[in-house]
This record gives C-alpha cells, structure tokens and sequence, in this order.
C-alpha cells in the first residue's frame, strides 16, 4: 500500500523525537510504499534532509509556509460565497466549532484560483468585519484585522496545496498535519490516521501564552484557533494513536471521541543495550547522569540546583550532563556559570557523545524536563537497568509506576521542585539495593511492553487493518 | 507595528503626508501652471514684438517655437515627474537624502534622451537654417531640466524659491529680449530665441544650485529611482495621458484643413489654439480654492480618519471618521463646483466682450465659449483625479485619465468631421464624460474606503519586519523544538 505520511515542523527537515519516530516507522515497515507530505517553515530547507532516506520511500512533498510570502493577489475581485462558507470562516476566525468539510469544499471546488485574491477580496474582508463586530468590537481594528490575517493564511495556504495520493494518510500530528490529514480524506475518501505524541494544543497554548508578539486580547483567538484544528483532527481521524494513556485522556477532555483513540507506546530494542561497558570497579564515585540537550525545555537550571543539595550530602556523587550543548550557546553559558557560581565540583558537561558508552557506567538517572511526551531516554536508562528519577511530565509517570505489576523503576517529582528531586535521588545514591531493584523493575517493564517490535507490530496491524 | 504598514503611516505623518500630498498637488499644478506662467511671458514679448514693429513672420516663427518647446517638454516630462515625485518623497520621508540628488541627474538624462531623440528627428525634418534649429532645440532641453528641477523643489516644498526663480528668468528674457530687439542686429527670432534661452539657462542654474544646496550628501544611484516605475507604473500614465490629453484636442486641429504651417516646420491652427489658451484661463480660481479647502478642512478630516486606523481604533469610530471626511470632501467639491461655475461664466462674459477686440474670428469666440465649459469640467475632474491619487486609489486615477485620453481623440475627431458648430464640442464632451466617470468611482471608492484602505496593500511587506515575520519564526522555532 501507498501510506502518506504527514509531518509538520519536523520530518525531514528537522532533528528530534517525531522525526526519529518517523524514520524508524518507515525503515522498519518495508512492505509498504512511504509518501512524505511535510510542512516546514522556511523554504531554504527544501530538499535538506536531516535523515538518510529509506528505500521504501516513494516521494517527499514538501510545503513551507515562508512561500505564502511569494503569492501574489489582487484587490477588488468578487467571489460567489456561500453563507455556509462565510460563516464557517467566521467561526474558524472567533473561535467557534467549524464544519472543515465545508472549506475544503470551498477551496478545492475551483471557484478559487487564486487565494490571494479571494484573500483580499471584499468578502473576506466582511467576514472579518462581521467576526470583529460580534466578538472584538472594542478593540483595535487595525490589529484585529491584521491578527486575523496572519492567523488564517497558513490554514487557507495548505488547504489549497494538492495532496498527494495514497492508499492511507497517517498525520504524525493535529495543528496544520492534522488538518492535511483530514483534507485528504475529505478529497479521497481515503482512512485517516492521527498519531499525536504530544499534546499539540496544549503545547501551542502554553506558547501563545508565553509569547510577547500576541497581544493580550489575541491570546485567546489564537488558542481557540489551534484548538479548532486539533478538533478537526480528532473528528475526521478514523484511529487516532497515542503514546501514554495519560495522553489519551487529555485528548478525550479535549474533545476527541475515546472510542477511537488507541495507545501504542514508543519502543526500544533492548538487546542493543545487552553488552555496553559497565562501570568501573575502581570507580568511587556514585554516578548521576542525564542523557538531555541542554536548552530550557529541558531544565538543565532544576536539575543543578537538586545536585548542588545531593553534593552537600553525598560527597562522592559526580554529575555527567550527557549531550548537545550547541543548541541554546546562551543558555548553556547560563548553566555553566550557575555550576561556577555554586562552587559545585564532579560536574561535567560532556557535550555529543555515544550514549553506549556511557549509560552502563551511571547509577542514577535524572531527567527534569518542563515538557516531554514519552522520553525515550528513560526507555534507554531501563534497558541498561538504571532508575531514573524524573519530573510529573508526559508519560513519565507512567513509565516509572507502570499501570501493571513490574512496579517502580524510580521516582516522580513535581516540575522545577529542586528539593523534593534532590531528596528523591539522595534516597537512591544512600541505598544500593533499591537502586538496583528499581532498575529491574523498569527493565522489566520495557521488556514486556516497550519493545521495538511491539511497536512496529501494532502500526503494521493497523495499517494493514485498513488493507484492501 | 504590525498593519496597515507603511504608506499610511507615511500618510498619517505630518512629514510624509505634507510630502506626498502637496507634491501630488503642485507637480500637477505645475504641469497647468507653467502653461499660464509662461504663455504671459509670451504674450508679454509679443506686446513688446508689436510694439516695437517687428517683421511678422519672424514674429510668428519666435510664437510656434516657443509653444512646441513647453508643450512637448511637458509631455515628455509629465510620466516621469509624477513617479519622481513619489520618489522624491519617499526619500526624504526615509531620510534617504544621498539618494535624491543622484536621481535628479538619472531622470534628466533619460528624458534627454527620450526628448532629445524626438526633439532631433523633428528638427531634422525641417527646413529651419541650423543657427534657428540649435536656438530651438536648446530652449526645448532647457525647458526638460526646468521641469524635473521644479518637480525637486516641490517635492522640498519650496515654492517660493521656484516662484522667484520663474520669476527672474522670465524677467531675464524679457528684458533680454528687449535689448536684442533694441540695440543688437539680431532682430530676428533667432535673436530673441537666444534671449529666451539665456532666461531659460538662468531658472535652471539658479534651481540647480538650490537643489544641490539642499543635498549635500550624495551617492551614484542614478537610476534607483527606477524601480518606482516598477512600483507605480499607473502614477506615470496618469500623469502622462492627463497632460497628453491637454494638448491632444489642438494636435488633432493643427492637421486639419485650418491649420497654419510656418517654415515648413512647426503646424499650428490660431483659430482654435488661441480661444484655447483664453478659455484655460478661466480655471485659477478653482485651483485655488483647491489648494485652500484641501489644506483646512478636508485635510483635517482625512488625517482623523487614517489616523483612527493607525492608532487603534475601533470599527464603529473608523466609520464615523470616514462618514465625517466623506461628507466634507463632497460639501468642498460642491462648494468648488458652484464657485468656479460662476468663475467660468464670468469668463464667458467677459471673452466675448474683449477677445473680439483682440481680433478674435466669430468661430473662434463659438470655440472659447463652449471651451471654457470644457476646461470646467477638465479642472474638476483634475481635482477628483488628485482625489483619488490621495486615497491610494491609483488604479482608479489611471481608468479615468485613461478615458479622457480615448474620448478626447475621439471626441475631437468627430467634432472636426462634423463641422464648424461642432468645434470645441469633442473636448467639451470628453472632459465631462470623464469627469462624470471619475466622479462615480470616487463616490464608489469613499462608500468602500475601508475595504481599501485595508486590503489594497500587500498582504506581507517583504521589507519590514512585520507580524508575519514573526509568525513565521513562531512556526520556526516550533520546528526547533523537540518533541
């Protein structure tokens, strides 16, 4: 079978979790032809792969919203519009539910050559005059205007681009992916997959909250509009996957039917992580690692604060911060100089590195992330037989007290909460024996439900669920 | 900001706005004051011709070479001096002061060029002796740099250097001629060409030295200012059909039957070009009244309005400004309208009292009559025309001047086939056909201000760093982040 995937802002332009995902996906499920439909941001990145392209792979389309800027329109054309249409637009524009059958209707039936056009026309000027004088009639309608603008070109954008044709379309993602995911359905009458590793509204809220470039009274506009295209998502998918069951919730309390919603977990292959050097005998030191790229997200800050009280207890504990230190120099150069400020000896940053080999010489695991969906490297850290000590984030929670009868392979602790994270692998640095009781337990735990294959398995039998 | 951008922010700043609007206003007023400016220069000479009883022929070659070197000057520059005037202003609203001198050299070469090309080949026709040639070619490119020097100084606004400037030159050739016909051997219209010339080369050194006294700073771009024709190519045939169609009606009746041929060169139809000239007199008030109800109380009502759009606010009082600016602009066009009626009839009067003194033929007074009401509805339509350069509506500008180019020539033709009664019928027509055209489509533009306003502009500007940029790194950092 044809399976288009569809990638937002991450395959294969970008590095990350998705991507690596995807890449595995398609490698190792080769009885079936992969199309790429990805979106991107910049269009200088067309045809710049950050992954070797597996031979099952058909065809890479490829979209940039920077090329929106290109398109060229013209003011004064007229345009036969629907009162559906219109007010389905307005909805989309203030945030009430949108029948998103209609728009792809709208835009593929060909009364629209060219967007810009209609994107200046005096109809879709109205429609943002009538949403502005029922729900914004006070503010600015300069800047309403122009929010709005900015809001809706990438969605009218995309829904304009062909897509192509295939026998499945599998979004790894709602926002934008979602919204492809649901265009081709509506176009061909095709199964619509959704595989949603995090939880895109939430993540794109938490964003517009914290941006400086929305204004105040847009906050809210722009959060209702993302949520409108995850709805879309949820409710032209005919399965839609995700990674945790905590996850799974979270889409239900948003709005998607739980019927449809399975949860197929990311999975590792554990033997390659059967022969890795262990720790040396001679070594004194207790090791406390954390496998992370030191950028914000990742609240490398917490995590420094908690080993600076480990240290005041634990003489003989020493820190490896294990990866990339390229990707926020800033933020790095802040870490670095809080290490100094506190005095706080035994601390490395070893910069890129081959995990291998140096997973088997820890002893503790530590992950404080503000925002995760399902780390893979407490998956790695079990399949050494490492416990791990992590924030309330994604599916840690899950991963770390299971919802089965391996039990615990670590401990939980609030976001940014430094003390409690410090007690809890103090707890662990001052007891060998619940260190290594707590890593059997997680290898356990991945072993029997966070394998590689399993995973491959379960998107095959879903896949070929939908076969002929 | 993000937004309406740019050109209203220009607009909406007393800088910008005083730039761009003043400048649309006087290039314009340039391209029909210089008619009235210039043709007094004549008839000054010609008064002191008769007076001192010159030959006639002589007379009458010194009269047909001066009026071809300001009419063709004009249309040659007309095209350019609009777009330049938009440059102009656009630079010194950027500060870009290094670039407006450079430009200044790049639009007088190409227009040389281009006018001296036609300039040559018309001469080459003719069977002028070379010293009567190179006399007239000199005042004809001398007239070309007058005319984009003067489009600088408007643009810096300053009118009363270029007055002063006219003003000795004219001064200058007169007096210049005086002498010639007093004391020199040259009492010819060679001699007096020379003069005229003399005056013409003193207005341009004298502007030239106040423009480059402005800018000191320069740079090489001379030809930068090209990109504006990329830019805004309806602003150069607006102009350009507009002044084109000025003069198109008397072109089409120096190739009648009643047209006048002097030394094989220059054609001309005294029977219809000289009520012409009277009739075009009749308009100074409305040009006036223009300048003084634009600068008080629409300008006033303009700038709330964009104003409002620019700082935040909201719908409903956006189109309170906008009903407000409506009513005024139409309450000043009316006011306008009514003055200038009574200005035209008084004309009317008037030239058929006197210009039979003048030696007016029954014919020609029939042709000023109905000519004077022609260049009525030729100055209200100008101002619409201006009208709808100020609200942006350039597309609306050019269908208009479009229509009064096509109808004029048409128009004209007609009328000259159909006879005597008829003459002066086909601009008449055409000037109201257009005005009545343009006068529609700005009532249609003003009801749909806001949609303009709003949507005529690029969706993204690619210069400025607006909020699509920001989206787009929104989008971008979004793509940086692992999941």
């Amino acid at each position: 079978m044809k399976i288009c995937l569809i990638a937002e802002g991450s395959y294969p332009h970008v590095a990350g979790g998705v991507s690596s995902w995807t890449q595995s996906l398609i490698e190792n499920i080769k009885e079936h032809e992969f199309i790429i439909y990805a979106i991107g941001a910049e269009s200088k990145n067309r045809g710049v792969y950050k992954y070797k392209l597996s031979s099952n792979m058909a065809h890479i389309e490829e979209v940039f919203l920077d090329e929106i800027l290109d398109l060229k329109g013209f003011y004064g054309k007229k345009f036969k519009i629907t009162g559906q249409v219109k007010d389905n637009i307005k909805s989309l524009i203030v945030g009430q539910p949108v029948d998103f059958n209609i728009l792809f209707d709208f835009f593929h039936n060909g009364k629209i050559d060219n967007l810009m056009d209609f994107f200046m026309s005096k109809d879709m000027f109205n429609i943002i005059k009538e949403a502005y004088e029922e729900e914004y009639n006070l503010i600015p309608f300069n800047n309403f205007f122009w929010a709005v603008r900015s809001m809706i070109i990438p969605l009218f954008f995309l829904i304009k681009v062909k897509v192509p044709e295939a026998d499945i379309y599998h979004s790894v993602s709602t926002g934008y992916g979602g919204i492809i995911g649901s265009l081709a359905n509506y176009i061909y009458n095709k199964p619509f997959i959704l595989t949603e590793h995090g939880i895109y509204t939430r993540e794109r809220e938490e964003e517009i909250i914290k941006s400086n470039w929305i204004e105040g009274y847009f906050k809210d506009m722009w959060i209702k509009f993302f949520y409108n295209l995850s709805n879309c998502a949820y409710d032209k998918a005919d399965k839609i996957i995700s990674l945790s069951e905590k996850n799974k919730h979270i889409q239900a309390e948003i709005g998607c039917n739980m019927e449809k919603i399975y949860v197929i977990p990311n999975g590792i292959d554990v033997s390659k992580f059967s022969h890795i050097p262990g720790k040396d005998p001679k070594d004194k030191y207790i090791n406390i690692g954390a496998v992370l790229r030191i950028v914000p997200i990742k609240d490398v800050k917490t995590m420094i604060m908690a080993f600076y009280m480990v240290k005041e207890q634990i003489d003989n504990a020493k820190f490896y911060l294990m990866g990339p230190t390229d990707e926020d120099e800033e933020y790095y150069e802040e870490c670095r100089s809080l290490v100094e400020n506190l005095n706080l000896g035994d601390t490395i940053f070893t910069g890129r590195i081959n995990i291998k080999e140096y997973l088997g010489k820890m002893d503790i695991l530590v992950l404080s992330s503000i925002s995760e969906s399902q780390p893979l490297a407490i998956l790695e850290g079990f399949a050494c037989r490492r416990p791990f000590v992590t924030t309330d984030v994604g599916s840690c929670r899950e991963l770390i007290y299971g919802k089965d009868h391996y039990g615990q392979g670590g401990f939980v602790v609030p976001v940014m909460n430094y003390e409690k994270l410090a007690y809890e692998i103090i707890k662990l640095c001052k007891n060998k024996d619940l260190r290594g009781k707590m890593g059997a337990n997680g290898y356990n735990r991945v072993l029997n439900l966070y394998t590689f294959n399993k995973f491959i398995e379960s998107y095959k039998d879903i896949y070929n669920g939908f076969g002929m | 900001m993000a937004g309406i951008g740019f050109e209203l922010k220009k607009l909406f700043s007393k800088e910008g706005f005083f730039n761009l609007i003043k400048a649309y206003l006087y290039s314009t007023l340039v391209t029909v004051g210089p008619f009235i400016l210039c043709t007094s220069m004549i008839i000054t000479i010609q008064i002191i011709l008769k007076y001192l009883n010159m030959d006639f022929l002589e007379r009458e070659i010194f009269l047909a070479t001066v009026v071809y070197a300001f009419i063709f000057s004009q249309i040659i520059t007309s095209g350019f001096s609009m777009v330049i005037t938009r440059y102009v202003a656009d630079r010194l609203y950027e500060k870009e002061f290094e670039e407006i001198l450079p430009s200044l050299y790049g639009i007088i070469s190409i227009c040389i060029a281009i006018g001296g090309a036609i300039g040559i080949i018309f001469l080459y026709r003719s069977s002028m002796g070379w010293k009567l040639a190179l006399a007239s070619y000199l005042l004809y490119i001398q007239l070309i740099i007058m005319w984009l020097e003067t489009v600088y100084l408007t643009a810096l606004k300053d009118y009363i250097k270029i007055f002063k400037s006219y003003v000795l030159g004219v001064i200058i050739s007169i007096v210049l001629s005086y002498w010639v016909l007093k004391t020199s051997n040259y009492k010819s219209a060679l001699g007096l060409l020379m003069a005229m010339d003399m005056g013409i080369f003193i207005i341009i050194t004298f502007l030239m030295a106040y423009i480059k006294s402005f800018f000191k700073s320069t740079n090489n771009t001379y030809y930068g200012f090209l990109t504006y024709m990329d830019k805004y190519p309806e602003l150069f045939l607006v102009n350009f059909f507009y002044t084109l169609s000025l003069y198109i009606h008397n072109f089409i009746f120096w190739n009648s039957h009643m047209s006048v041929t002097i030394v094989d060169t220059y054609k001309y139809c005294p029977t219809y070009d000289v009520p012409t000239f009277y009739a075009f007199l009749s308009i100074i008030p409305a040009m006036v009244i223009f300048v003084v109800s634009v600068e008080t109380s629409f300008y006033n009502k303009y700038r709330e309005y964009y104003s409002l759009i620019t700082g935040g606010g909201n719908l409903s009082e956006i189109e309170n400004a906008k009903n407000n600016m409506e009513r005024v602009l139409w309450e000043e066009v009316r006011n306008l309208m009514e003055v200038q009626i009574f200005f035209s009839l008084i004309g009317i009067i008037l030239g058929n009292i006197f210009l039979p003194r003048l030696g007016l033929n029954h014919l020609s007074i029939d042709i000023f009559n109905i000519l004077v009401l022609g260049a009525y509805g030729n100055i209200i339509f100008l101002i619409t025309i201006l009208l709808q350069l100020y609200f942006e509506d350039r597309i609306g500008a050019l269908v208009v001047s479009s229509v009064f180019i096509i109808t004029n020539t048409l128009f004209t033709l007609d009328s000259l086939k159909l006879g005597e009664n008829f003459y002066g019928l086909g601009f008449f027509l055409s000037a109201f056909t257009s005005l009545i055209i343009s006068l529609m489509r700005l009532a249609y533009f003003l009801d749909n201000i806001n949609y303009y306003t709003f949507c005529s502009q690029p969706i993204i500007y690619r210069e400025r760093e607006g909020i699509f940029h920001k989206i787009l790194k929104f989008f971008g950092h979004i793509n940086e982040k692992e999941k």
